[in-house]
């Protein structure tokens, strides 16, 4: 418990909560100016146009990755990692920490911004049946982010930048052509849960805003799980078998 | 009773063999030693492979070859046995955000300690923090995070401390009180290992020293026993008397003095049987009726010891 | 006088080659942020992100070229559908960015973090030196990254050319002035803004993130604030579209505004508005990280 309290706190310090705080919130606050005076169906495209626009392919993987690899990577380059790990804590506990640090606050700020923008929306139409969908989708997308880039982040100080690139060009670009290659798409498992928990009229006019060959919830809960396992498991094994100074 | 004086009796620390490389450079070769209660200096000049060294024996670093048995377990597999072990690294390995207080008390919760304010308080005391221990380690000199590094290891009273140059930034009273701390802790008869490359400290701190040359164990033992061991190289003694020069020149003519020198009225005699000179040297000055007033061996110090290992090269 | 100290002469010479100053300090702070960038005179590792950046933005070129050459064999009478120089600053944006946000921290980053600037203090340099170096350093490589291709481009399509390769040369000679302004655009876009993000960022990996994020957040902002029509003057919102400012004022240079999906031009905003756009956060910038070094140094 001490060394996830302490990751989140290394991962959310308070320029960083203020700044990936504000930008969380950018969406609802966009959404507010664009949505005045607009009619309930225009008001949901638009709503739409947000979350598979800016929320969940931009916002989230952004501050998904930046904080969650900093969540192992960082101890590694200030030299903190063997304070850490000399400790008579079994490295898959110290692993699972590390892991659940980056996730709750990496959930939280993805939470707060699709909280946020549900929230808006709600107001503008009296529909708030989108908003929890949307905080779930955020935090599976991010969680999942969360498994991949933590143990990547000890790896390499460039793992932010690998990962948007695999964001921008593989997510954002191949994806986008080729569906079928959506369950690879760590922001599409998001857009799943959205997608499977929202009300159907959201659920319908999702279908034009791309969202083909989505998972279902149940299959996207489960392949979240796996992912994080594997990253348990994986920076378990950096921790027991690499060279750690 | 084991005869290598690398290996101890009762050992907490053993190395068997071990090798480490990184890629194409060996930094650590085919070491075998042990270490038990007391404080065991590691000596070496700057990339002899202590750093290396120390690392492997916790458990930072894996050995390429070879076994490490700590507490008679590999701690990779047993992570318990780091309860016992604590490990001042060199590098930073402080948090700059949190206060020396609040990173020593999370050491000790780590460390799985019972009495968390308790142990942190004397850990504090011990490295005499005092009122600095609530400001942040950001604005800490490098002394003070020295000695804030020491608390952390020290707050689950470990068995065995593992030390890596950490008198590194100290100031001269600092350097005096962890010294006083390290002698104390292995006269409570825990394992001390302490690394330096400053060889007053090792000398002040040390019972025991394992010098390491290029990666490879040099020396090992009590000053004065490797000293005595290096018999390739003649021992230089300084020898005070009324006739210098008459007494130089009758030494020579004794098989044991390899040779002689008078520098500004002082007699230098070099031999490879330092006792046997000493039981000579009063006999030759009877017969040329010479007084002596000093006979000191020179070289004896772990500096010389130490000059002529890393000079061996 | 005393006889109680002296000082013996150990043989160590004192170094009497030539002094280069200020001027010799700035050249090797400008290498020194070349060879960083490239990873040259580092472990594999370091070089892999950046060189395979490299390949990304040169292959297109070759490809481009070498297919216009199977044309110009085959179909001599076809016209070539690969792209002209204004495409190819399209092609290769998105990867020019992507070297920017690695480049920028790894020159400004380390040198903060590790202390080594009070070193650079301790000699001849200056601050604005060190900086203008260091600019200079991320500048030269962005050029590279936009001109070598193009260049590869102009001799291969000039080598090609039916009426033989001089003509060819000079068939196209106006196109030069243009790829130059368009490759000034695009620097002047990225690099300032870049430094910036790494000069009030303490990390490389968040100064990236932060970086590509303005980009990607920015444009994405821009394009939905412009539907804000409520709102007075919401067109100029497209301004935030930071990613979209050197397309636009590329289109321009290229006389080819509209043949772009851009929010900016969509929005009826003029292409010289992109421009200044593009000063002004160049210029805030270069203001900001100058002063800063000038505090820190």
């Amino acid at each position: 418990m001490a060394i996830t309290t302490t990751t989140m706190r290394q991962v959310l310090g308070l320029r960083r909560a203020v700044i990936f705080g504000l930008a969380a919130l950018a969406p609802a606050l966009v959404f507010l100016l664009t949505s005045q005076a607009l009619a309930d169906e225009a008001a949901l495209d638009r709503f739409l146009g947000m979350v598979v626009g800016l929320y969940l392919p931009l916002l989230v993987p952004i501050v998904s990755l930046i904080l969650s690899a900093s969540a192992l990577g960082d101890e590694r380059r200030d030299g903190t990692l063997s304070f850490l790990v000399l400790r008579p804590i079994p490295r898959s506990v110290i692993a699972g920490s590390k892991v659940l640090g980056a996730a709750i606050v990496v959930s939280a700020l993805n939470a707060l911004g699709g909280g946020a923008l549900g929230l808006v929306y709600g107001l503008e139409t009296g529909s708030w049946g989108a908003t929890v969908p949307l905080m779930l989708g955020g935090i599976i997308a991010g969680i999942v982010y969360t498994a991949l880039f933590v143990p990547l982040g000890f790896f390499t100080d460039r793992a932010v930048l690998a990962g948007l690139a695999f964001v921008l060009v593989f997510e954002n670009g191949v994806v986008s052509a080729l569906s079928g290659l959506s369950a690879l798409s760590p922001w599409r498992l998001g857009l799943s849960t959205f997608s499977s928990l929202a009300p159907d009229a959201v659920t319908t006019a999702l279908g034009d805003f791309g969202a083909a060959d989505l998972s279902g919830f149940g299959s996207t809960i489960g392949r979240t799980i796996i992912v994080a396992a594997l990253s348990i498991g994986l920076t378990t094994l950096v921790l027991r078998k690499r060279d750690l100074a | 009773m084991t005869t290598n004086p690398a290996l101890v009796d009762s050992p907490t620390i053993e190395m068997d063999d071990v090798t480490k490389w990184f890629g194409q450079k060996v930094a650590v070769s085919n070491v075998t030693c042990s270490f038990g209660s007391g404080v065991t200096g590691l000596l070496g000049p700057n990339g002899a492979g202590k750093t290396t060294m120390l690392r492997m024996l916790t458990g930072l670093i894996r050995p390429s070859q070879g076994k490490i048995r700590v507490l008679g377990v590999w701690p990779r597999t047993s992570p318990k046995v780091y309860a016992n072990v604590g490990l001042v690294p060199e590098e930073a390995a402080v948090y700059p955000s949190m206060t020396a207080r609040s990173y020593i008390r999370y050491a000790a919760t780590l460390a799985g300690v019972d009495d968390l304010d308790g142990a942190t308080a004397r850990a504090i005391e011990t490295v005499a923090l005092g009122d600095a221990a609530d400001r942040k380690l950001a604005g800490y000199s490098k002394g003070m995070r020295q000695r804030a590094k020491v608390a952390a290891a020290l707050v689950a009273d470990p068995q065995i401390l593992i030390l890596d140059e950490p008198l590194n930034g100290t100031d001269p009273v600092q350097r005096l009180h962890l010294i006083n701390l390290f002698r104390r802790l292995g006269d409570e008869g825990r394992t001390v290992v302490v690394s330096s490359h400053v060889l007053d400290e090792v000398e002040r701190m040390s019972d025991r020293v394992i010098a390491i040359v290029d990666g490879r164990l040099a020396a090992a033992g009590d000053v004065a026993a490797i000293r005595r061991a290096m018999t390739d190289i003649p021992y230089r003694v300084r020898v005070d008397t009324d006739k210098p020069r008459v007494l130089a020149a009758r030494l020579l003519e004794e098989s044991l003095v390899h040779g002689v020198a008078v520098d500004d009225g002082t007699l230098h005699v070099e031999t490879g049987d330092l006792a046997a000179l000493g039981r000579r040297v009063p006999v030759v000055a009877r017969e040329i009726d010479a007084r002596i007033t000093g006979f000191r061996p020179e070289d004896a110090s772990l500096e010389s010891v130490f000059r002529y290992l890393v000079g061996g090269r | 006088m005393s006889d109680r100290g002296a000082v013996f002469d150990l043989g160590y010479a004192p170094y009497d080659g030539e002094r280069r100053g200020r001027k010799g300090a700035i050249r090797t702070t400008y290498r020194d942020g070349l060879f960083r960038v490239f990873g040259i005179r580092r472990r594999a590792r370091k070089k892999i992100l950046p060189w395979m950046l490299i390949v990304l933005a040169t292959l297109p070129a070759i490809v481009f070229v070498g297919f216009a050459f199977l044309l110009s064999t085959f179909a001599p009478e076809a016209e070539s559908p690969f792209g002209s120089h204004a495409d190819y600053f399209s092609i290769t944006g998105v990867t020019i960015l992507l070297f920017v946000a690695l480049a920028a921290p790894e020159l400004l980053i380390p040198d903060r973090r590790s202390g080594v600037l009070s070193v650079y203090s301790s000699r001849p340099l200056r601050p604005d030196d060190y900086v203008g170096a260091r600019a200079a350093s991320l500048l030269t490589v962005i050029a590279g990254f936009m001109l070598i291709p193009q260049t590869l481009m102009y001799i291969g399509f000039a080598a090609l050319s039916a009426d033989g390769f001089f003509k060819g040369l000079g068939e196209n000679l106006g196109e030069i002035p243009k790829i130059l302004a368009a490759a000034i655009v695009y620097a002047l876009a990225y690099a300032p803004l870049a430094l910036l993000v790494s000069t009030l960022t303490k990390r490389k990996a968040a100064a990236t993130g932060i970086f590509l994020g303005i980009f990607l957040i920015g444009t994405a902002l821009g394009a939905s604030l412009v539907q804000a029509t409520s709102i007075p003057g919401h067109r100029y919102a497209a301004l935030l579209a930071f990613g979209e400012h050197p397309a636009y004022v590329r289109d321009w240079i290229f006389d080819r505004i509209g043949s772009s999906d851009l929010v900016v031009a969509s929005s009826g905003l003029d292409p010289w508005l992109s421009l200044v756009a593009i000063l002004a956060v160049a210029a805030v910038s270069t203001v900001v990280v100058v002063w800063r070094y000038r505090r820190i140094m």
